[in-house]
């Protein structure tokens, strides 16, 4: 007997919860949040069955998200458990969305401060000041105090994921941007929850002011829609050379809105190469590989204008995941702003390290 | 450190040599903390836990012995099972959740009722004053005495003030219960 998908309740704040979130409820303290089973307990006070039926999900939201920034992202049950612990406890523990005053965190203009960054060769964090600026639009990080940045980043393009299995850190971040048609990542974490999620909303909130003044007409929805997101699938396929004689070797893919990339290495600070998922039927994937071609695997067939991929992978299971995201990204027609975005990056982004240095 | 390491292991030298599992009851309230003082101990790691409906079992080794805890679960309408994991239970650990005062004498309550039962008669009890990271918590000497523990007879017992998020308390706690578990053997 384990525990169950079974709902539960908070009877001081009113709300309905899923068995992940009364997790966290309880780990808040009673002094906030004081749950019960809707069946396995028993509910004698009558006041708290009446406070129940008068609050509820959506009057006790109404008060408790009264002040939610457009910029913050609302977890669903499946999001990262970083972000879902850090919202309850914005929400319930800090009550930043009462006040305007208490999100200083992610809402100002500017923020400074230190997070771990993996070095870009030497695997190993080290810890470096970054800086967020809404009036140049960049993210910037130093090695050394006082001296110029190492690297600033443009916000336009950039996606910032959480990706705690690959960064091996509850609270790891990959930030993803584009410079002069290359797309770099960089891989970072702070030890606190709340300092990291403070700066991925922070992220978002500069992203979103820069667009408001891009398209004033716009609603929120619109804008927020696409801030960041995480990957629809990454994962280990092989790939296999355009030239006769070539081997399928092993790449790590990840499938990035519509940026299907592939490295050595899940942590590579640069894409080998990068496929633009376009629109059918330029674009189109297919299972198996054209008659002739080596085969291995649980191989499928991506279509691109510019080349035909062959692609294998190490299930049935997996070729269906992969077949089935890339799927999707073809059957919605890009925005104006990915179709910019795609014919701006390099297919072949770089063989490696050595272009960087 | 190292004295009271010797004396452990002198004291527990008859369990060292039988080396069987002890079987140890980690019992509460719901949301005391429990199944967060199991990962600790288990893993050394904090999890964030989801109630639990039903029970949890690990094997913990410490200073040479094998602790079975039964963590099990402690949502009201479960307490009436606990009574099925007492049989042959040489320990038991109460957790108290020391910010709850709202329901510290429904903790004792259930303390109260679950040592009635025979096969808990002499058995030794730790309580553990969990949560003492947060603030404004109840001190160790208020959960003992809202908890009655001076009028308890016939039997060991020990509050230890606790932190499972922290790690803090949880092996002295361990300490003290093999101490007496192995006391009680040589009878």
């Amino acid at each position: 007997m384990q525990a169950l998908e079974v709902e539960y309740a908070s009877y001081n704040l009113g709300v309905f919860l899923c068995t992940t979130c009364v997790g966290i409820h309880r780990s808040m303290g009673t002094h906030i949040s004081q749950t019960r089973h809707l069946r396995v307990d028993r509910w004698l006070d009558e006041n708290q069955i009446i406070f129940m039926e008068q609050h509820g999900n959506e009057v006790s939201n109404a008060h408790y998200e009264r002040y939610l920034p457009d910029c913050y992202r609302r977890p669903d049950g499946c999001a990262p458990a970083v972000l879902l612990e850090q919202f309850i406890r914005a929400k319930y523990e800090r009550e930043e969305f009462l006040e305007p005053a208490r999100q200083v965190g992610y809402m100002a203009s500017t923020k400074s401060g230190h997070l771990m960054k993996r070095g870009r060769d030497a695997a190993k964090f080290e810890i470096r000041r970054f800086e967020l600026s809404e009036a140049t639009n960049t993210l910037s990080y130093y090695v050394k105090e006082g001296k110029h940045p190492k690297q600033t980043m443009s916000l336009q393009a950039m996606n910032v994921a959480l990706v705690p299995e690959k960064v091996n850190h509850p609270n790891g971040m990959q930030i993803t941007y584009v410079t002069h048609g290359t797309i770099r990542h960089i891989f970072v974490y702070h030890n606190d929850g709340q300092t990291t999620i403070d700066w991925y909303m922070a992220i978002r909130n500069a992203k979103l002011n820069y667009l408001r003044v891009a398209f004033p007409g716009h609603s929120a929805a619109e804008l927020t829609a696409d801030l960041t997101h995480d990957f629809h699938l990454e994962g280990w396929l092989h790939k296999i050379g355009p030239r006769a004689g070539d081997q399928y070797r092993r790449r790590w893919f990840t499938l990035d809105d519509r940026q299907l990339m592939y490295h050595d290495q899940p942590l590579d600070p640069v894409p080998k190469g990068v496929i633009s998922i376009g629109e059918p039927p330029e674009w189109a994937v297919k299972e198996g590989v054209p008659p002739g071609s080596k085969d291995q695997g649980f191989s499928f067939t991506l279509k691109t204008p510019e080349r035909t991929y062959l692609l294998s992978a190490q299930t049935a299971q997996e070729r269906t995941n992969w077949m089935q995201a890339i799927t999707e990204v073809l059957r919605t027609p890009p925005t104006p702003q990915q179709r910019a975005l795609a014919g701006s990056l390099h297919r072949k982004q770089s063989s490696g390290r050595r272009i960087l240095r | 450190m190292g004295l009271l390491l010797s004396r452990v292991l002198e004291s527990l030298d008859g369990l060292v040599r039988t080396r069987q599992p002890v079987r140890i009851l980690l019992l509460g309230l719901d949301a005391a903390g429990k199944t967060t003082i199991l990962h600790r101990l288990k893993l050394g790691e904090v999890v964030t836990t989801i109630p639990t409906i039903g029970f949890n079992v690990e094997t913990i080794e410490y200073r040479n012995i094998s602790f079975t805890v039964w963590d099990v679960g402690g949502q009201k309408i479960l307490r009436p099972l606990w009574h099925h994991y007492f049989s042959n239970a040489k320990g038991l650990i109460y957790v108290v959740d020391s910010l709850d005062r709202e329901r510290v004498q429904e903790a004792a309550d259930e303390l109260a009722d679950m040592l009635q039962h025979d096969e808990l008669r002499h058995i030794p009890v730790v309580v553990m004053a969990n949560k003492q990271d947060m603030p404004r918590v109840m001190s160790p000497s208020e959960v003992t005495e809202r908890l009655g523990m001076g009028k308890m007879t016939g039997r060991p017992w020990h509050v230890q003030a606790t932190s499972a998020t922290q790690g803090e308390g949880l092996y002295e706690a361990l300490d003290w219960l093999s101490r007496e578990i192995s006391q009680s053997r040589q009878y």
